[in-house]
């Protein structure tokens, strides 16, 4: 891991919600694409395991408790990139803590989409605004946010998560707008890979077969199978890329 | 690193010439078909002048029989193709009121029925092997529409209706179908446009609209093309990414 000539050498990159899933996956993929990598997220325990992991195969990486939507949390996350390592060249707003299903007639739906936006939106929001300054002045930067397929498909009962992925398009195409003139480039990313809780939803809502049949190539992904599109949007190879929407799901969206 | 042998069309010039050299560089053997033998043997050439593989192909990719042979000919030099770029195309900068019957025919005849062609043409190998990587080479141009190209836009937006519905028949097979949809890139084709004073406006300043106010390069599309095609991409299929330095669509 870590060799030298990778396609992230000397690039420092933040990732959040990565002491497990799809976050992790990402971190061990940059980390072993030559990035010096900060995690973040809930879990002390589940950080100091990916942390371990990168480590011990001759990655570089620091982990930080910090919960999505917490700005001063944000601004230590962004700090400790630049003590540590003097840059942030990637950002991939991953966290989202996200509510269960409701739907919209029941009066707790306006707390839950509280929940989710604070969490995903804002959250993505301020780290955006956290790492902008030191992006700009070194010159560009990628940043690769987390949106969902149940935000293009509007599936009953999943507002406050769709909505609140739906609204990270939006931040990713206006600040794509906003900052490519500073090199910053900003894509959506559309993940699907099944997580002991998604599995347990589409078992207890007998679902399971329906998703499955909405997926093209006939099977549920893993977090492994979405790190490689992450890595290609955080390195050189996707300069001209910028406010894009991707799926990285068997082909459940075609968008 | 497992063998794989690619077939790029349009491999002559342009986006189709960088993604020859791209994937050559990456390893895979490659077919470079273009309708224009010399510029597919000039990119064969530096291609194995660099060490790489490939050989040049030379079709018309709307002339089902050409096709076959130049298929033929390259899975018995490198073997089973199990990746293809479809990005031959042809232009015909035109307003719709003026455009002839046999234009519109020979923009549908190249850039939508040949990669059906072709498609049909290497499928075997990829079902045989359970493996395969197609790229469908659109345009902005399908997402957003554009003036005097309605011919060559129609034909595009077919390119991502295929894409998509081979995603969904093949995936089973382990097959997977994207499109990349460059903007404006600096090919000879922008060029002949550019210098012929076909755009409304002069080019700078539509690219100065851009987020990234630069001319795409071929080998940022080329990039794309590698990934998608990659061992990697594995678990992506039926998407459209857009290789356009973030216009609008």
């Amino acid at each position: 891991m870590a060799g030298s000539g990778g396609p992230l050498e000397g690039r420092v990159a933040i990732i959040t919600g990565a002491g497990q899933g799809i976050g992790a996956a990402i971190a061990l993929a940059y980390a072993s694409a030559g990035a010096k990598v900060i995690i973040t997220g809930r879990t002390q325990s589940k950080l100091e395991e990916v942390t371990a992991k990168i480590k011990a195969e001759g990655g570089a990486a620091r982990w930080l408790a910090a919960l999505a939507g917490n700005r001063e949390q944000a601004g230590k996350t962004v700090d400790e990139a630049i003590s540590a390592w003097g840059r942030v060249d990637v950002l991939v707003n991953n966290a989202h803590t996200f509510t269960d299903y409701l739907p919209i007639e029941d009066p707790r739906l306006e707390d839950n989409i509280r929940i989710d936006m604070d969490s995903a939106f804002i959250g993505s929001l301020q780290l955006m605004q956290c790492v902008f300054p030191h992006m700009r002045d070194a010159g560009g930067g990628s940043i690769i946010n987390m949106g969902s397929s149940y935000g293009l498909r509007c599936e009953p009962g999943f507002l406050a998560y769709a909505s609140a992925k739906e609204a990270i398009r939006t931040l990713t195409r206006t600040a794509a707008r906003e900052w490519g003139k500073h090199k910053i480039r900003v894509n959506t990313l559309l993940p699907a890979a099944m997580s002991p809780k998604a599995l347990w939803y589409l078992k207890e809502s007998n679902s399971y077969e329906a998703e499955l049949s909405k997926v093209a190539l006939g099977y549920f992904g893993k977090p492994d199978d979405i790190a490689p599109l992450a890595l290609f949007l955080a390195s050189e190879a996707s300069n001209y890329i910028t406010g894009q929407t991707i799926g990285v799901d068997g082909g459940s969206t075609m968008l | 690193m497992t063998h794989r042998t690619a077939l790029i069309t349009g491999g002559g010039s342009g986006v189709g010439k960088a993604t020859s050299e791209r994937l050559a560089r990456e390893g895979k053997a490659v077919g470079v078909l273009d309708i224009n033998r010399k510029s597919a043997e000039a990119v064969a050439r530096t291609i194995s002048d660099a060490g790489g593989k490939a050989i040049a192909l030379c079709a018309d990719i709307a002339d089902r029989r050409q096709v076959e042979a130049a298929v033929h000919e390259l899975r018995g030099v490198f073997g089973a193709i199990g990746i293809l770029i479809n990005n031959a195309a042809v232009e015909n900068f035109c307003a719709f009121a003026e455009i002839r019957d046999e234009n519109w025919d020979r923009l549908i005849d190249t850039n939508l029925k040949g990669a059906f062609i072709v498609t049909q043409a290497v499928l075997p190998d990829m079902l045989a092997m359970r493996w395969g990587r197609i790229v469908n080479v659109s345009a902005l141009g399908a997402q957003t529409g554009a003036p005097n190209m309605a011919h060559y836009t129609a034909s595009k937006g077919g390119l991502i209706a295929l894409t998509r519905s081979l995603a969904i028949e093949l995936g089973p097979r382990g097959i997977t179908i994207n499109s990349v949809s460059p903007g404006f890139i600096d090919t000879p084709m922008s060029r002949r446009a550019i210098d012929g004073g076909l755009f409304p406006v002069p080019y700078e300043q539509i690219i100065a609209s851009y987020p990234i106010p630069r001319l795409g390069q071929p080998d940022d599309v080329a990039c794309a093309c590698a990934f998608f095609t990659s061992e990697e991409a594995g678990y992506i299929t039926a998407q459209v990414l857009g290789v356009n330095g973030g216009a609008a669509v």
